[in-house]
């Protein structure tokens, strides 16, 4: 147990921290977009491993990392598109579309892999790599901490105030945060609610895609099974979060810290099965739902914006 | 607006309308609910789109594709049931949609201008309350200066009143008439003659989807204008003929006590006795109680002490189900909440108590032909008007799905019925219609208990008039009436 104690054990496990938090937040923050302007989208998993693949197959194709991310934001859209045809267009079950949604993903990306690659299992490709900030990186245990980190991970936290200050104090914020709780209400004043949730869904998508390349970059290699459920844990974070970017953040956070605990204590050999360690993140998300539920934000419900899950008709 | 048709699967709503308001003039639209006011109204507003007729403003034909195109010709449209964002605050509220979607928030400009349109206006409100913490009143100052300060010179309001009382609407009145000599031109949809009479310059009267007559308010007069609503002439006096002679006590409730929401005890002590023919009026100012006894009725609150006898019988009163069996059947209050299911058609809320029953269902599957046949027949029966077995019973207007409660009920052949509010919110055809019911129910030999704080109802149907006030019987009244008596029980003096 000692070497739990040690600074650069504490050190090495909240970098960790924050290189797990990265494709949560990502997706989170989009999402929070999403269910801000009345659209759950559980389809996250999938665009999420959509977005893993498409980066996978163009990082190994061309090597090159900004086309990577560009593909990868592009086939979010894409996704995002189909997606939002079934929830706006077609007022279908956004539960049952999202579900079924990323469990075909999970089909149609293995399929792919062999159709593309002929092989069941590629060896490790060029991963992300850490980009110190100078500077920055040089302050002890804090440089360490959050800025020797992959591109991704600064772009995600950055976007949290971003966020913020999209849904807060621009008119589009404001649109998307009305046609979530009052569809009507923005509508009778001229405000496209079809328009917003599709520009939602689309935010949304781009960003779980974003979110989606971190894994298959991070390890340099595509599994099908490689998110673990890591988009599901982005709604639930969204939730924990009170459709918030900043208290996402806060989520997100927690839950990599946890995540790296976890995988910290399996390498210690302590005599806890392993499995119960990997529970851990999910247990905690679960007791973090729980206590989420009694603070109150500025949404229309407990459970939501008002409008969440209602298809809008005029 | 010239010849409008707007159609909807199954229904004209409007069959060529013609409307024609001056600038500047306060302009009455009545008619009964159903008429097709609203429909007209959102076709102005481009919420609907017309499937004939044409528009024009200041003399110019237009086109209005959407609430934005209206927006911009200066229209505004204050809906019954407002369009606020609750968790948003004022200011958030009338900025919404009003710039580019790509441009920056500067709610403290927009507090400030709101402010002082609202001091000129007389709509004093505070632009950063958030709009769920403000009374309803408020909120309604909010719509208004949320197309003021959309720089709107032609205003509709539908049903404006109905969520105020008198003094507010007096005070509410004075508003419109200070808009009005700024110019700003007035749409007042109604069904109150006494409104039409008190603000309006000019009266369109609708019925059934058509226009009848434009006339000057000050040539006309309310029962004139009673009879171009419905058609025909209102019975002013409910017509019925003394209960009968020969009375048994059904209902008979034993000091009851119960208590609300909040935990506190609304009933305290109630004691009454509802007969077989006749009709007993429970008045009183409403909060004294009178919601909790139909709760405690219809078998959805426990009761802290006291008995239910029913002819003469103390019964368990503890299931909805149970109480539905034994013969004791409710019209209830909130007619979308507890009344009937928005999002179910008419046929299946027809036969929401007795689904289960044959020859509804057989061994727990739907005999759908059936249903659908018992709701055309219920439909014929009340004269549920633009309405099918398959149509949503959300789409009726207030008065025609009450009348589709009131025929679920009374179909049921209960030995007591219970009528909370029967024709709180309806037209004067409405009312009527649901006053007859109730009277030819009596007169059938059931037992009926009226809750209502309308005293006009209460006396006019009653056959004796028990008057609730903190949770007890204050005091009861057999004809003929003594108002001044009544007015002291109300006020709870011991009698």
């Amino acid at each position: 147990m000692d070497q739990m104690l040690t600074l650069t054990f504490m050190t090495a496990m909240l970098a960790a921290a924050f290189r797990f938090a990265t494709p949560i937040l990502l997706a989170a923050l989009g999402e929070i977009f999403t269910e801000r302007s009345g659209i759950l989208n559980l389809g996250i998993e999938g665009v999420m491993l959509g977005g893993a693949f498409v980066g996978f197959y163009v990082m190994y194709v061309s090597g090159n990392m900004w086309l990577t991310f560009l593909a990868a934001i592009f086939a979010g859209l894409c996704m995002g598109g189909v997606l939002g045809f079934f929830y706006i267009t077609l007022r279908a079950n956004q539960v049952v579309v999202g579900i079924l949604f990323s469990l075909m993903m999970v089909g149609l990306t293995s399929f792919l892999y062999r159709l593309l690659f002929h092989e069941t299992m590629l060896g490790k490709q060029e991963r992300l790599t850490q980009l110190p900030i100078p500077g920055l990186s040089q302050i002890p245990f804090l440089g360490e901490i959050l800025f020797t980190q992959s591109p991704l991970t600064y772009l995600a936290l950055l976007l949290a105030p971003v966020a913020h200050f999209l849904l807060y104090r621009t008119e589009f914020g404001l649109s998307v945060r009305a046609v979530g709780e009052h569809p009507r209400a923005a509508d009778t004043l001229g405000v496209s609610v079809t328009r917003l949730r599709y520009l939602s869904v689309l935010i949304g998508c781009g960003a779980a895609a974003v979110g989606g390349v971190f894994f298959s970059l991070h390890f340099g290699q595509f599994l099908d099974e490689m998110l673990l459920g890591r988009g599901y844990i982005a709604v639930a974070i969204v939730i924990f979060g009170q459709w918030r970017p900043g208290r996402a953040l806060l989520g997100a956070i927690i839950f990599g810290l946890v995540d790296a605990f976890a995988l910290r204590l399996q390498a210690l050999s302590i005599t806890v099965p392993f499995q119960f360690l990997l529970m851990l993140p999910y247990v905690l998300t679960i007791l973090a739902l729980l206590i989420s539920v009694r603070f109150r934000g500025d949404v229309g419900s407990p459970s939501g914006p008002h409008a969440l899950m209602a298809p809008y008709e005029r | 607006m010239l010849d409008i048709t707007k159609r909807f699967p199954g229904v004209v709503a409007n069959d060529r309308v013609s409307l024609s308001v001056r600038k500047g003039e306060i302009h009455a639209l009545l008619g009964e609910n159903g008429a097709g006011k609203t429909t007209l109204m959102n076709v102005l507003y481009g919420l609907y789109r017309p499937d004939a007729g044409q528009i024009a403003i200041h003399g110019r034909p237009v086109e209005i594709s959407g609430p934005r195109a209206a927006i911009d010709l200066g229209i505004g449209m204050v809906h019954q049931h407002f369009m606020l964002v609750p968790v948003l605050s004022v200011a958030e509220n009338v900025i919404l949609g009003l710039h580019g979607q790509a441009s920056l928030l500067d709610l403290a400009a927009t507090s400030r201008r709101l402010s002082k349109l609202a001091a000129q206006t007389g709509l004093s409100v505070d632009p950063a309350a958030k709009v769920w913490q403000l009374p309803v009143g408020v909120q309604q100052r909010v719509e208004i200066l949320k197309f003021l300060f959309r720089g709107a010179d032609i205003l509709i309001l539908d049903e404006p009143t109905a969520v105020l009382t008198p003094d507010e609407t007096a005070r509410f009145f004075a508003v419109l008439r200070q808009l009005q000599t700024r110019g700003v031109t007035i749409v007042l949809i109604t069904h109150k003659l006494k409104e039409v009479m008190a603000i309006s310059d000019r009266v369109t009267v609708m019925r059934g989807g058509r226009q009848v007559t434009t006339l000057d308010t000050k040539g006309t007069t309310p029962a004139r204008l009673a009879q171009l609503m419905v058609g025909r002439d209102v019975l002013l006096e409910v017509a019925k003929r003394p209960a009968m002679a020969e009375r048994r006590p059904v209902l008979a409730m034993h000091d009851l006590h119960a208590r609300n929401e909040r935990g506190l005890m609304a009933l305290r002590g109630v004691s009454l006795t509802v007969h077989s023919g006749e009709i007993l009026g429970l008045a009183g100012v409403s909060g004294n109680g009178q919601e909790e006894l139909a709760d405690v009725l219809a078998g959805v609150r426990s009761i802290e002490a006291g008995a239910l006898h029913l002819h003469g019988q103390a019964r368990p009163w503890t299931h909805p189900r149970a109480v539905l069996a034994q013969g004791v059947v409710q019209v209830p209050a909130d007619r979308l909440a507890d009344g009937a299911v928005a999002d179910f058609t008419i046929a299946e809320n027809a036969v929401l108590p007795t689904h289960n029953r044959r020859p509804f269902s057989r061994r727990g599957i739907l005999n759908w032909p059936r249903i659908r046949e018992f709701g055309r027949r219920l439909i014929e029966e009340y004269d549920i008007r633009g309405a099918r077995p398959d149509s949503m019973a959300g789409w009726l207007s207030g008065g025609n799905l009450q009348k589709l409660i009131l025929a679920r009920q009374i179909t049921l052949d209960p030995d007591v019925l219970v009528a909370v509010q029967p024709t709180r919110g309806l037209d004067v055809g409405a009312t009527e219609f649901v006053h007859r019911k109730l009277i030819e129910t009596r007169d059938a030999g059931k037992a009926i208990l009226l809750i209502s704080t309308d005293l006009d109802e209460i006396l006019s149907l009653s056959d004796r008039i028990a008057v609730i006030y903190e949770g007890r019987i204050n005091g009861e009244l057999l004809p003929p009436f003594d108002l001044d008596r009544l007015g002291l029980l109300l006020a709870g003096d011991e009698a």
